[in-house]
């Protein structure tokens, strides 16, 4: 499986993909801070919230994760390399591992602009708000700035960090079967998106029904 | 004893309801090559999937150099290579990446091997070119190169002289069988150019409609495959003395059936008809005999002699 994943870290160093999408994490996670800032500041609308939350990381990751995931599993249907593995003695299941695993570090690259923003952000003791669509680092900005850069503040920081990695890297695990089945990246994006939109959604009836509550409670949504 | 490389055993294999594989059973020695050929939906490509673990029989038992039961088989798997439909290939990387891509995946530490195999298919001068601005030819001869990778033991090939020019075609067939000679590598090659397959492989196997119809050597081919005279009489020793004594050759062979097969005078039919009857001799069958592979293929299968 190491040798799996050797490979296919080279082959995502090599994709122009990966690298569009870290380009386009970097330019959303600039965005976000920017508009949290002038919003924190009066300088925008607090209207304009919605619109700052459509490029965080929540939002992107939803989108730019299954992308990764379609173009990056299902990609390897379409060129017959996955093919290979199985014929050169790769057992499917240490495939589908190595693939997660490989996802999962893409996963990580695409969100260090976050990562990095948000540190910046914290360090300059400005004041940052999103008002109440704060989710992610959006809401570690929105919570946390303006407050004295402490050493509590970036342990609090890396330990979010870490449990949205986890927590996004679990709602990601949701597109290999898909990438498995569809082998279609658009598929494998547009139901992905779809779920995280019905789950967003269903979400809110935790409150009303109990049933939703422990549901939810098990789950990364 | 010759080791067996590859052993199936009642092979079958069902998809929907089709049975695409019915009872396949064949034998691959080591240390040849073996010619595939089959029409198209025939079976080929589905033996050779099924070889290379890459879809399950329905039915029957598969061996790899002995070893059967799928841990063993994945295990043995890292003996073979194979390129089976076309070559896996990611199009935005170089021939050189391509091949370090799959030299990772099988964990093969070497870092010259690649230079190496790109000068073997004769893709040692192609740069930057991404594998998707490749022609069909460069592409098969970069899918054969991934597949000796890690110098297997059992080479699986479909239709590798697909999309190559003429001279690409002369230097796979000779690079396979330096392979063959050279590192006792079975290959196990499926080609619909038989004229091609004649030249390279050592045996035969016609499958057709999911069923082996005929496993041939290379020589038994050539002796159902050569021209010659027919001739079935009713004094088969005297025609023989004939043979012999008159028109001076020992070009012949005597059938089961006591029919002669003579591989000489096929110019000059005409002058052992005359000689046979000249010694009183009743000629109960006088035919030209003799296919090319495609025809023997197609009398095989069931189609027309000699169409």
């Amino acid at each position: 499986m190491y040798n799996l994943i050797r490979a296919d870290l080279f082959k995502m160093g090599k994709s122009s993909v990966v690298k569009v999408l870290f380009g386009i994490t970097s330019f959303s996670a600039v965005i976000m801070a920017v508009m949290a800032y002038m919003i924190a500041k009066g300088k925008l609308d607090p209207g304009m919230a919605g619109i700052g939350f459509m490029f965080s990381d929540i939002d992107m990751i939803s989108i730019l994760g299954a992308v990764i995931a379609g173009v990056f599993i299902c990609g390897d249907f379409d060129n017959k390399t996955i093919h290979d593995a199985v014929a050169c003695g790769c057992s499917r299941g240490s495939i589908l591992v190595s693939k997660a695993i490989v996802l999962f570090c893409a996963l990580i690259f695409i969100l260090l602009p976050y990562i990095i923003t948000t540190v910046i952000a914290l360090s300059t003791g400005s004041k940052f708000s999103m008002g109440s669509v704060g989710v992610g680092f959006l809401n570690i900005l929105t919570q946390e700035s303006g407050t004295a850069c402490m050493a509590s503040v970036f342990f609090k920081l890396l330990i979010t960090t870490l449990t949205l990695i986890i927590v996004y890297a679990a709602q990601l695990s949701l597109c290999i079967p898909f990438a498995v089945i569809f082998k279609k990246p658009v598929l494998v994006v547009a139901v992905y998106y779809g779920i995280t939109i019905l789950f967003a959604q269903i979400t809110r009836l935790r409150n009303s029904f109990p049933m939703f509550e422990s549901i939810f409670s098990c789950m990364p949504f | 004893m010759k080791e067996h490389v590859l052993k199936t055993n009642c092979l079958t294999k069902t998809y929907h309801g089709v049975n695409v594989l019915q009872g396949v059973s064949v034998t691959l020695e080591a240390g040849r090559i073996y010619g595939l050929i089959g029409q198209n939906g025939a079976g080929k490509t589905t033996l050779m999937r099924i070889a290379a673990g890459l879809t399950f029989p329905t039915d029957g038992s598969i061996e790899l150099f002995g070893k059967s039961g799928d841990a063993d088989l994945q295990a043995e798997r890292k003996r073979l290579g194979c390129m089976i439909e076309y070559p896996g290939l990611i199009p935005y990387m170089t021939a050189l990446e391509n091949l370090k891509y799959h030299r990772l995946i099988r964990g093969i530490p070497s870092k010259t091997i690649e230079n190496e195999l790109l000068a073997l298919v004769g893709l040692d001068n192609t740069g930057n070119k991404k594998a998707k601005d490749f022609s069909l030819g460069m592409k098969q001869r970069l899918g054969i190169a991934i597949a000796l990778l890690g110098d297997p033991e059992l080479l699986i090939l479909d239709e590798p002289i697909n999309g190559l020019d003429p001279l690409g075609v002369v230097e796979i067939r000779n690079l396979l069988c330096k392979l063959c000679e050279e590192r006792n590598m079975t290959i196990l090659i499926s080609s619909h150019n038989l004229p091609e397959l004649y030249q390279v492989a050592t045996d035969y196997i016609i499958i057709h409609q999911g069923t082996i119809k005929k496993s041939i050597t290379l020589r038994e081919l050539e002796e159902s495959c050569k021209h010659h005279i027919l001739i079935g009489c009713d004094q088969p020793e005297k025609l023989i003395s004939v043979i012999e004594m008159q028109l001076g050759t020992t070009n012949y062979k005597v059938m089961p059936d006591k029919t002669v097969k003579l591989y000489d005078y096929l110019d000059d039919k005409e002058l052992v008809a005359r000689t046979i009857f000249g010694n009183g001799i009743v000629i109960t069958d006088y035919t030209i005999q003799g296919d090319t592979l495609e025809n023997y293929f197609i009398s095989v299968i069931g189609g027309g002699r000699n169409v």
